[in-house]
């Protein structure tokens, strides 16, 4: 058997909340292309309808502060 | 509370994935939150099949109340409670550390409660690791430990509630001094 490649890509947001605080939300398999608009628009729907609460007490929701794609290639290999 | 949103559905070839949203507004309609799952899903190539709103009872935050390291001498009887789920601790007589929960329904098959000490020499012997209310799967108080010994000067109580399907994971600690 020959190698087996496999890609995998994660969005790995950076929530920043009003005391400063950040946590990360990971999303699976983002689109190969992703526009500084659609992230925009994102946070401004989650400021607008107030979504995203932060987990200690008064953490309101700041902004998507970073962005980043991580991709991995994984490849098992063939030892036979 | 803590609210999270699990969303399920197919990658583009064709294998399941589930998708978590964390740190959810649980206030937030279920309509809005519907919104939120399509929003970030429409960043990613998969397709949904199913949104699930997930709210967990939170003691972290309770806890969370709770002073760090509170300390606690042996001989005080001291009581610090919080309200809501109430987490409150009482040191009677340097013998006894009595957690109750308040106002909630938790049942003796939802969690359990480890207690570690800071040495082995302050391992007591606990008796009455934790105790039910009488009808035997309603906690109304929650009854620790008692220590048999009567030093237990030194000791840290760390109290860790794992994480369930309803509550959150919480976490106190308690030193008890001269």
């Amino acid at each position: 058997m020959a190698d087996i490649v496999t890609q995998d890509s994660t969005l790995i947001f950076d929530l920043m909340f009003v005391d400063g605080d950040t946590r990360t939300q990971k999303l699976k398999n983002p689109k190969a292309t992703i526009t500084e608009q659609e992230i925009t628009e994102l946070n401004a729907f989650i400021q607008a309808n107030n979504l995203v609460v932060g987990d200690k007490y008064g953490a309101t929701f700041g902004k998507i502060a970073k962005v980043t794609r991580r991709n991995e290639t994984v490849t098992k290999l063939d030892i036979n | 509370m803590a609210t999270s949103l699990s969303i399920k559905g197919k990658t583009s070839g064709g294998d399941g994935v589930t998708t978590t949203i964390n740190y959810v507004n649980p206030n937030a309609t279920n309509g809005q939150l519907q919104s939120l799952a399509s929003a970030f899903n429409d960043l990613t190539t998969n397709t949904v099949s199913d949104v699930t709103r997930i709210d967990k009872n939170s003691l972290t935050n309770t806890v969370a109340k709770l002073p760090r390291n509170l300390q606690l001498k042996q001989g005080d009887a001291v009581i610090t409670t919080v309200s809501n789920a109430t987490l409150s601790t009482t040191m009677q007589g340097g013998t006894e550390v009595l957690i109750v929960f308040d106002g909630t329904d938790i049942t003796a098959a939802d969690f359990s409660i480890k207690m570690t000490a800071d040495t082995p020499a302050h391992e007591p012997p606990f008796t009455n690791w934790y105790s039910w209310d009488d009808d035997g799967t309603t906690i109304h108080n929650m009854y620790l430990a008692r220590y048999t010994q009567v030093d237990c000067v030194g000791t840290v109580i760390t109290i860790s509630l794992p994480e369930t399907d309803t509550y959150e994971a919480a976490t106190a600690t308690l030193t008890i001094t001269e």
